[in-house]
């Protein structure tokens, strides 16, 4: 399998303050990466590592060849184009409509027509399941359809690899469930790498080929792994009391 | 204690042996009858009785929550450094050892509390002006990256960027005409009435007109517009940005490869500068009027008199210049709202207080600079 995403010895320090120490993973191509760990274990800013969002302290990441550690405003299309991204609260901008939001990277990025860009984006709001919400304001969408219209925004310029930023938060468990099935058929149909950050377990378990467990206390990865696997066999208690689920304190 | 019975219905009780000095506090079998006032109230009046030795006795309390294990420990505690002899009699090893683990608890955090020492003055001092460079840094860097991205602007069109300088326009420009047409013609109003009353001394009050006309061409006019655009229109664009900022909003335009400044900040900018001076117009003609309405129907002047003494005291430098102020004005205004909105970082009070500031260094910075223009207008 190919790597697609290498990340190599990254640090990042916020003002004394370490968020991640020493990390070192990759990603293979066609695979749903799951990247989890507990509420300040430095996920989010993981993946704002990834997407370019933010610089390293230290390390270096790799995306299809290309090292985005150091982007400037002239190669920072030519990696950022590669990924699509969902963030948590969709990140649909919220004075535009659906069409508007999902038609804008195809404005700004191409020079297809605009009945042309409609029938994409049409077909790509058609693609996660949504139906007459084209000409709605974000604010008056449902969590969930929100969360749908931003990964049909993510997919609008068919990425290589697509990163999903707690997709599941703060839906109900059908919304969550019926979203975890459109991830793994877009894996499929698409072929797309799919990362995901999140620390819903059944979705997880449902969707994830292989994860990385991050630790909050020593900033770094405890475990890395198919889930399923490291939920029965980690010989680490605190990957064990994550993947089952239990306190801090019952592991004592 | 030969009154045992007696505790069961006494859930407190203090007994004070005078010849040694010797307090005695009994406490009933179940603590959970009498309220923690009532507890306190108690412990209190120990100290009036001047008491050497205080003895609790616990040896018949089975029950007592946690909240009296806290204050019993405080006050152990205070009794032992008020000089008295303590002594605890309990037959329940876990109450002892949960005062214990309080007293703990208390000394560790008065110890963390001390070592918290406050800020010296030099220190504070130090860091004000390190905060202040580092704030007046981030200002310069924001300066060169708008003006940087105005300076891109022909090479960097886009079909994305469609139709919003249009609709940042229809907000700050026309949604601005009523307010600042009223507020500007009660101005008027209100300016010619006062000064009539001065003029009628005299009898000048013909130059109620002139007097009018040039305060709002050269300086009322902009400096009203631009006030009121700073509260219309800076205060949305920090609230807009810093709300669009922590709904991540940003984060996914930069992550579609489109420019945030050239995105928000140049339609923003670019439409308050263009809408600024055309309000400012309003304002003035509407504030003429309202010394017109004044003149007419209340100091009685002829309405031929007083148009023609306005006429001949409009000066189209005058104009100009108060266009090219509202011009700057609007630039500034606009700039600062997009900064402050720009550095919010987390939660909606920083959203408020972004706004908050949009204004009041909006309208600071107005006032300056019209200052500065005052300055080098006597000196040219």
């Amino acid at each position: 399998m190919k790597e697609i995403i290498k990340v190599q010895n990254i640090s990042v320090v916020f003002s004394d303050r370490p968020v991640l120490l020493d990390v070192s993973f990759s990603v293979y191509e066609g695979e749903i990466f799951a990247i989890i760990g507990g509420s300040g274990s430095g996920k989010s800013t993981l993946l704002k590592l990834m997407t370019g969002l933010l610089k390293p302290t230290k390390g270096k990441i790799i995306i299809d060849g290309i090292d985005i550690t150091y982007w400037d405003e002239s190669n920072y299309f030519d990696v950022i184009g590669k990924f699509g991204i969902l963030f948590q609260n969709s990140g649909l901008i919220g004075s535009m409509t659906v069409k508007e939001n999902i038609m804008l990277p195809l404005l700004h990025h191409t020079k297809l027509s605009v009945e042309q860009i409609e029938a994409i984006t049409k077909y790509k709001l058609e693609q996660v399941g949504l139906k007459n919400v084209e000409n709605l304001y974000p604010s008056e969408l449902s969590g969930g359809m929100k969360k749908r219209a931003g990964l049909a925004r993510a997919l609008v310029l068919n990425p290589k690899v697509i990163f999903l930023d707690e997709p599941s938060s703060g839906l109900d468990p059908i919304a969550s469930a019926s979203l975890d099935d459109l991830i793994i058929e877009l894996n499929k149909v698409l072929g797309s790498t799919i990362i995901v950050v999140t620390h819903d377990l059944e979705s997880i378990f449902r969707i994830a080929h292989r994860a990385i467990l991050l630790d909050g206390t020593t900033k770094g990865i405890i475990a890395e792994g198919d889930p399923k696997y490291l939920k029965e066999n980690s010989p680490h208690p605190f990957v064990k009391a994550f993947f089952n689920r239990l306190s801090s304190w019952s592991m004592k | 204690m030969g009154f045992q019975n007696s505790t069961d219905f006494n859930p407190i009780e203090i007994i004070l042996d005078e010849s040694i000095k010797l307090v005695t506090i009994t406490f009933g079998n179940d603590m959970g009858a009498i309220s923690l006032d009532t507890f306190t109230a108690t412990l209190e009046s120990v100290s009036k009785r001047n008491p050497k030795k205080v003895v609790f006795d616990l040896t018949n309390t089975y029950k007592i929550s946690d909240n009296f294990l806290v204050l019993l420990a405080f006050y152990i505690e205070r009794f032992r450094r008020a000089g008295y002899e303590v002594e605890l009699q309990s037959s329940n090893q876990q109450i002892e050892e949960s005062i214990k683990n309080i007293n703990q608890l208390l000394e560790q955090t008065k110890r963390e509390e001390t070592s918290n020492n406050p800020p010296l003055l030099l220190e504070r001092i130090g860091e004000l002006t390190f905060s202040s460079i580092s704030s007046f840094k981030r200002a310069l860097e924001f300066v060169g990256e708008v003006l940087l991205t105005f300076f891109r602007l022909p090479f960097t069109r886009s079909r994305a960027h469609k139709g919003h300088l249009v609709r940042s326009l229809y907000h700050v420009g026309i949604g601005g005409i009523p307010i600042v047409t009223l507020i500007s013609m009660l101005l008027g109003l209100v300016v010619a009435f006062m000064t009539s009353i001065q003029l009628e001394q005299f009898g000048a009050q013909i130059y109620v007109a002139s007097l009018l006309t040039i305060a709002m061409t050269k300086e009322l006019g902009p400096l009203m517009t631009g006030i009121i655009v700073a509260g219309r229109s800076g205060s949305s664009f920090a609230s807009e940005i810093g709300a669009m900022k922590i709904a991540e909003e940003l984060d996914a335009l930069s992550s579609m490869g489109l420019n945030v400044h050239r995105f928000l900040l140049v339609p923003k900018m670019l439409s308050t500068a263009i809408s600024l001076p055309i309000l400012s117009l309003f304002s003035q003609f509407f504030g003429i009027l309202g010394g017109f309405i004044v003149g007419i129907f209340i100091i009685g002047l002829s309405p031929h008199a007083y148009l023609e003494q306005t006429i001949n005291s409009l000066n189209l430098f005058d104009m100009w210049w108060g266009t090219m102020k509202c011009v700057v004005f609007g630039l500034l205004i606009s700039g600062i709202g997009c900064y402050e909105g720009l550095r919010v970082e987390k939660g909606a009070t920083s959203v408020g207080k972004a706004a908050t500031s949009a204004v009041v260094k909006g309208i600071f910075f107005i006032i300056l600079f019209d200052s500065i223009f005052a300055i080098i207008l006597v000196y040219w």
